[in-house]
């Protein structure tokens, strides 16, 4: 991983001190494990509603920010967002296999999103909505700065490609690790480990690449 | 950073090992406390490495306050399936692979059946070019072998069939007593003149008789479909 130019030694200022404050993840214990998530699934696809309830609750988050990652329109998220559940909940019995739901549910959040696109690019007032966008939550004067760098971090997200995006929001947003993560999509540790550091490089290649830019 | 970085210890790999197990969640307790311990004392490692947890700081930071745009799940009213999607599973599963299947089946075995009736159209093209062929060249053969026979009316006919053999490599090139089969075409007397035939497709000799091809052959048409129709002037 190269070093982040924001982030050089700066003997007045020790980047530990910066680790040891919130830099380092907590440890993952008490994450909750998936053990009986493809009963759950199994049981959302025979009907039940109580089942695919606790699976809402579970990814409710995760679709949301994944959406949010594809749209500037905060406002439209969480309606998007209930849409892929709804769609996933009439579209379950076609689920094959219910190790799979994640991914699936993936798919089902994006072609929502691509429906949404269209629909919007129809709308005449679109280009206005999407502009104003930005200002959605607008942070209190105090906090602007770290509003600004927050933006500025997910608009250098939105820039990476879809898996590497979606990765790293299961491990940095869900806390949870290259295992579990492999398991919720269906694809060997390695490759997940692996992704995780190739997305953390392609971020900062992005965000360099911003910072050159404006200079 | 260098691997032929002169600095680097053994400390420094086992905090750049910790530092792939912090980003990835897997590092315990210890684990962590060591790494912290290492960039203390090394600026190398501090300068090098805490760039990542930087920014892994930074996109959590962020992710944290888009997640914190929507705390939580509101109620979400699922409608009941219709008996439709209901019933797809797995019945209709079953019967929607079944009729993928077929359509795939029958697609596979017409592609197999055209595969093979242009196969057998085209060797039958070959053929009927051959036999052509094989004609024209029995009547060019005779028309030399008629020439020769013109000039010495008074030579034996083997001596003829010598000659003309000789003027037919001259005149029509080193293949003209080749048939297609690549059999050499037979000039034999017949009564008080030469007669050429081709041996055929079986190459066997059955002195212009079976299927053997000689100038009153028919060469078989390539246009099997239809008869092109004769022009009539108009009245």
């Amino acid at each position: 991983m190269e070093e982040h130019p924001e982030t050089a030694h700066n003997p007045e200022r020790p980047a530990v001190e910066e680790s040891a404050r919130g830099g380092i993840p907590p440890s993952p214990a008490g994450i909750p494990n998936d053990g009986h998530e493809s009963a759950l699934v199994a049981d959302a696809i025979a009907g039940g509603r109580d089942a695919f309830q606790h699976l809402y609750r579970k990814y409710f988050r995760l679709i949301s920010v994944v959406i949010f990652q594809r749209i500037s329109a905060a406002a439209d998220v969480e309606d998007l967002a209930q849409e892929t559940f709804l769609h996933a909940w009439r579209g379950l019995p076609q689920l094959r296999d219910p190790a799979r739901f994640v991914p699936w549910l993936l798919r089902i959040a994006r072609r929502v999103v691509t429906d949404w696109r269209r629909a919007a690019a129809r709308r005449r007032d679109d280009d206005r909505r999407l502009a104003d966008a930005p200002a959605d939550g607008g942070a209190p004067d105090g906090r602007i700065a770290a509003a600004e760098e927050q933006a500025r971090m997910l608009a250098a997200l939105r820039r990476i490609p879809d898996p590497y995006r979606i990765v790293l929001t299961m491990r940095f947003l869900e806390d949870l690790t290259p295992s579990q993560i492999a398991l919720r999509l269906g694809e060997p540790d390695g490759t997940i480990r692996n992704r995780i550091f190739r997305a953390l490089q392609k971020l900062e290649r992005v965000l360099r690449a911003e910072k050159d830019w404006r200079r | 950073m260098s691997s032929r970085d002169m600095s680097r210890t053994p400390a420094c790999k086992a905090a750049e090992d910790a530092l792939a197990r912090i980003v990835t969640g897997e590092a315990d307790a210890r684990e962590r406390e060591d790494f912290c311990a290492h960039l203390a004392v090394c600026p190398r490692c501090n300068g090098a490495l805490s760039g990542v947890l930087v920014l892994t700081r930074e996109v959590r930071g962020a992710l944290a306050a888009t997640a914190a745009r929507f705390p939580e799940a509101p109620p979400l009213a699922l409608p009941p399936r219709t008996r439709e999607q209901a019933a797809r599973h797995p019945g209709m599963r079953t019967l929607t692979d079944f009729v993928l299947l077929l359509v795939l089946g029958v697609g596979l075995f017409l592609l197999i059946a055209l595969a093979f009736f242009s196969f057998r159209t085209s060797v039958r093209a070959y053929d009927a070019v051959r036999t052509f062929r094989a004609v024209n060249a029995t009547i060019a053969l005779t028309h030399l072998c008629d020439r020769v026979r013109a000039r010495a009316p008074e030579a034996a006919l083997q001596a003829m069939a010598s000659r003309a053999r000789l003027d037919a490599l001259r005149v029509l090139g080193p293949d003209a007593l080749t048939d297609p089969w690549g059999a050499p075409y037979v000039i034999a007397p017949a009564g008080d003149r030469l007669a050429v035939h081709s041996t055929g497709p079986d190459r066997a000799d059955a002195g212009g008789a079976g299927d053997d091809i000689t100038p009153r052959s028919t060469a078989p048409s390539l246009c099997t479909s239809r008869q092109t129709p004769s022009h009539r002037p108009r009245r």
